[in-house]
């Protein structure tokens, strides 16, 4: 039996898994892709994490890999199909193996969110994309639309200001969430276009006539904006399929917080860390922080607990 | 390493009488690095008698990208007798490759 089965591995299971190994928990931190980092693989550019001015996502996320592993931390890729946490012994179910441990950290994060509206899933990849530095090249001197308006999304924006005419950035409220940083680069950009109070409502893309209808919420009017690309940056939803039976979550599906001070879960010896934690700002620094604080909590309930 | 496409031989294997399937990707593109080990495993895992898994780096081979109307990467292309069959977008697991295949092969 593990001390510690970390789930996911991403900024917070990664950073759990440095803070682990080097208690020297018996720990395996289980990743379902092939390469480690969650989110972080799809920045571009990360801007905001000390001690790197400038690090390119998967620059970073194999980093924080390789210093886990350093430390003897071990890793395996698997996808895990069934947890039971509730007893002192908790399991883990992949497609190959059964994985038993005494204390569990669940940081699997979350995935962007889709507009479910008419014309999304049918035009995804034709034109609508939550990628912009995968897609940005094929929107060379065309015009597109951003919906959103935190930090995703703005950064996406100006990431796609490289390639195309025009971005329409368009936000449900009249004003940005964005960092005051990046809202400064994008009202000084002359390719953006904002657009305040309004949502889509039905993408349609097919040739000659390509356009994303938007309601105004405020003036109620409906406009027909000319675009060859959509792109969807409107935020994100919790990977919590696996245990939200089990662990109980806010009305958004985010774990809930039981205790100021604490990323104890409702069930004891199961830890949160990351995205998947309900709190008001989803950041790799904090993703980090919380992985650390978790494997702090961990050994202390093993300690407690032997 | 999968086969690598050109405008050179990309018809030439679309009609080869095999089923092509064609992984369009970037090197700028991170979900694309993270499908290429399943394409990988499918290469390895496929009959090569009876389906080809190639390759095709929409940087150097940007009129193809547009010919297919590939619009966002990783996409994947079924080709059976040089028509599309199927599209796969984004990073999706191994098991639906398969299914996707499946039809195209027996």
């Amino acid at each position: 039996m593990y001390d510690l089965i970390i789930l996911g591995g991403g900024p917070a299971g990664l950073s759990a898994g440095i803070y682990a190994a080097r208690y020297k928990l018996d720990t395996i931190l289980i990743e379902k892709e092939y390469f480690s980092g969650g989110q972080v693989l799809n920045t571009w550019a990360v801007e905001n994490y000390p001690g790197f001015k400038e690090i390119k996502g998967d620059e970073l996320a194999k980093r924080m890999e390789e210093q886990a592993e350093h430390f003897g931390l071990e890793i395996k890729k698997e996808t895990v199909k069934e947890v039971e946490l509730r007893g002192a012994e908790k399991v883990f179910k992949t497609s190959k193996n059964e994985y038993k441990t005494k204390t569990a950290i669940l940081a699997t994060g979350s995935k962007p969110r889709m507009l479910n509206i008419p014309g999304e899933k049918e035009f995804y990849g034709k034109g609508v994309s939550y990628c912009g530095t995968c897609d940005a090249p094929f929107y060379k001197d065309k015009v597109v639309a951003v919906i959103g308006g935190g930090n995703t999304a703005v950064d996406e924006a100006l990431y796609l200001t490289k390639y195309t005419k025009k971005v329409y950035l368009i936000h449900r409220r009249d004003e940005l969430r964005a960092d005051k940083i990046l809202q400064d680069k994008a009202f000084e950009n002359p390719k953006i276009e904002l657009i305040w109070n309004s949502v889509a409502k039905e993408i349609d893309l097919v040739e000659d006539d390509k356009h994303v209808f938007i309601h105004n919420k405020k003036t109620e009017e409906d406009k027909k904006l000319a675009v060859d690309g959509v792109f969807v940056f409107i935020g994100y939803k919790p990977n919590n399929e696996l245990f939200k039976d089990q662990i109980e979550l806010n009305q958004y599906g985010f774990i809930r917080k039981q205790k100021m001070n604490s990323l104890e879960t409702n069930i004891p010896g199961v830890f949160a860390a990351g995205d998947i934690l309900e709190k008001e700002l989803r950041q790799i620094v904090i993703a980090a922080g919380d992985g650390a604080k978790a494997a702090f909590e961990a050994n202390e309930y093993i300690i407690k607990h032997n | 390493m999968a086969f690598q496409l050109t405008e050179d031989n990309f018809d030439e294997t679309i009609n080869s009488g095999k089923t092509v399937l064609v992984d369009f990707w970037a090197e700028w593109c991170a979900p694309c690095k993270m499908l290429n080990p399943t394409i990988q495993e499918l290469e390895d895992e496929m009959d090569s008698e009876k389906v080809t898994i190639a390759k095709c780096d929409i940087q150097n081979q940007q009129a193809l990208a547009t010919k297919y109307g590939i619009m966002s990467i990783p996409s994947i292309l079924i080709f059976k007798e040089g028509e599309v069959k199927e599209q796969i977008i984004g990073v999706v697991p191994k098991q639906d490759i398969k299914e996707k295949l499946k039809p195209y092969i027996d």
